[in-house]
């Protein structure tokens, strides 16, 4: 045993509002994703 | 010892590979309806022949290797590998019809680019290419990423006692449910909703754009597909610069960003365990790795003072690098601009961005984050051991769907592989240097298409050595099945060729 708690992918389930707020959760993610390339971008132009 | 080949091991290979050219020649339809809707009557023609020949070679394929037997590993892997080279030459036939193509290479060259997700592309005058074969080119890289198996297990195979194999030949060894066909409706699902948000919402940006309605929606779905799949194609030869479009290049990063997620990761999050998008091995790697590399381009493009301000930095530099790293390969500068402007340091930045790549049994190419995460933490546990007391155990664990303990075995076998890689991309790069491509060059363009990318430095022309688009071809190829396919296939045709030896001296 690895003394972690093993989490079976069967014990969620699909359905309508999961699906929409896994949808929404990748979106924010990757929207969190591009604006942190945009800060990236930003810093490089700090006192410039 | 490598075991003796029976022609019933012909019999399996050959009926599976001949469904899944069944599979091939159905998916010609939707170009063909396409070209109707468009009143493109010689396309239409074109894809009407086009069905008629892959129907009849995977039916008569099907027919005299018909068998009830199930396919094993060996024959799982070897149809994966063949099945890819079957579907690559009759795919190009509507190319070679249309005229676009100067030779059956180059149009074997854009199929295999297309159902590899790659993206590189010889077609002449893009420009002036048809909706429907448009349409044939997007949907390659479409199916490509879902992957051709997965197709073909979905609506013709089903679910056989050799179907998880088949999956895994191709690639895709994610269990994300028991039932291996509903694996496979799994992953169409995911990305047939994505393909209906994507293209309604690309379609719109497009009108905004000043495209008109009907076309706008089509190349919503050219561009949705583009980034879904990690493909890079595009309707037109500037790609996304075509378009001027901010919206859309921030519409097309975040498609790129989702599709080069691992299919298991979707439908974790999709199933309600929301938290994984935080706590998964490649999206921790992939982020990393992202930020990265994006700093190692800015410092590049900096250092050049390519472009003036942050807005136009993050514009063409994110979108690159997402676009490199995701392995799709879509692009808002010119090929050339990349040599003459980027310098060899962006080049390198994006040349690490394409060879790390996406996640495993994804729609991307490349190393995978899987593996990068799997190498970086056994190193880390390796160091662990070493500061440990000798008697302490010290183990790994990674964070996969569940929490997994990391083994010498999974360490050893994503090094492996990821040397293999290493391999394709330095033997790609050195055919390019023999033919007289400075080495930067011939690097990106080899890793380019080892990691299935298709960003291009202008090296992929039809002018190019025909050596190097068979190199560039076998690249795609290898790296999309991943080797052991591929390996296993040129495994068993040399088995195949010393049972043949053995029976006639038994004779």
């Amino acid at each position: 045993m690895n003394g972690h708690r093993a989490q079976s992918p069967t014990r969620h389930r699909a359905g309508g509002r999961n699906e929409v707020l896994g949808m929404a959760t990748e979106l924010v993610w990757a929207g969190v994703l591009i604006v942190a390339g945009y800060l990236i971008s930003q810093l490089f132009f700090i006192g410039r | 010892m490598v075991r003796r080949v029976w022609r019933e091991d012909f019999r399996i290979i050959g009926y599976y590979t001949g469904l899944i050219t069944i599979g091939v020649g159905l998916l010609m339809l939707v170009p063909m309806v396409t070209s109707l809707v468009f009143r493109e009557w010689q396309s239409a023609i074109d894809f009407g022949l086009s069905i008629v020949l892959t129907l009849l070679v995977g039916y008569l394929l099907a027919l005299i290797s018909r068998t009830r037997n199930t396919p094993g590993l060996t024959h799982a892997m070897v149809i994966a590998a063949a099945s890819w080279l079957v579907a690559m030459v009759l795919s190009a036939v509507p190319y070679v019809l249309s005229g676009h193509a100067l030779s059956l290479l180059d149009a074997c060259f854009d199929t295999m680019s297309g159902y590899t997700t790659t993206g590189l592309f010889l077609l002449q005058d893009l420009d002036h290419v048809s909706q429907g074969l448009n349409m044939w080119r997007h949907l390659l890289t479409y199916v490509g990423g879902q992957g051709i198996v997965v197709l073909a297990l979905t609506f013709l195979i089903g679910s056989t006692g050799g179907a998880y194999k088949l999956m895994v030949g191709e690639g895709k060894d994610e269990k994300l449910v028991p039932n291996v066909r509903h694996i496979a409706v799994q992953i169409w699902r995911i990305s047939l909703i994505y393909l209906f948000i994507g293209t309604a919402v690309l379609g719109i940006l497009a009108i905004a754009s000043g495209m008109k309605p009907q076309l706008a929606f089509f190349h919503g779905a050219y561009i949705f597909m583009s980034a879904w799949s990690t493909g890079g194609f595009a309707p037109y030869s500037q790609n996304m610069l075509y378009y001027h479009s901010l919206p859309m290049e921030i519409v097309s990063m975040v498609f790129m960003i989702l599709g080069s997620f691992n299919f298991a990761l979707h439908y974790a999050v999709w199933t309600g365990n929301r938290k994984e998008i935080l706590r998964n091995v490649e999206i921790v790697s992939f982020t990393i790795t992202v930020l990265t590399t994006f700093s190692l381009t800015c410092l590049a493009l900096m250092q050049r003072g390519v472009y003036p301000n942050a807005v136009a930095l993050f514009r063409r530099g994110f979108f690159q690098l997402i676009s490199a790293h995701t392995t799709t390969g879509q692009s808002n500068i010119y090929a050339r601009t990349l040599v003459r402007e980027w310098g060899p340091l962006g080049m390198l930045a994006l040349t690490i961005a394409m060879a790390i790549g996406a996640s495993a049994a994804s729609t991307g190419g490349g190393f995978k984050g899987m593996r990068m995460g799997i190498i970086f933490k056994g190193i880390v546990t390796d160091v662990r051991k070493l500061l440990s007391p000798e008697r302490a155990i010290v183990v790994g664990h990674y964070h996969h769907i569940r929490d997994n303990t990391l083994t010498d075995g999974a360490v050893k076998s994503a090094a492996v592989i990821v040397v293999l890689y290493v391999l394709i991309y330095v033997v790609g790069a050195v055919v390019g240097m023999a033919y007289g491509y400075p080495m930067a060059d011939a690097f990106f363009e080899s890793v380019s298409a080892g990691s299935n990318t298709g960003l291009s430095c202008g090296i992929t022309q039809a002018t190019m050595p025909t050596l190097l688009k068979v190199m560039y071809i076998v690249e795609m190829w290898m790296g999309r099945l991943e080797f052991l396919s591929v390996f296993t296939l040129f495994g068993f045709i040399a088995a195949s060729f010393r049972s043949l030896k053995r029976q006639k001296v038994a004779a």
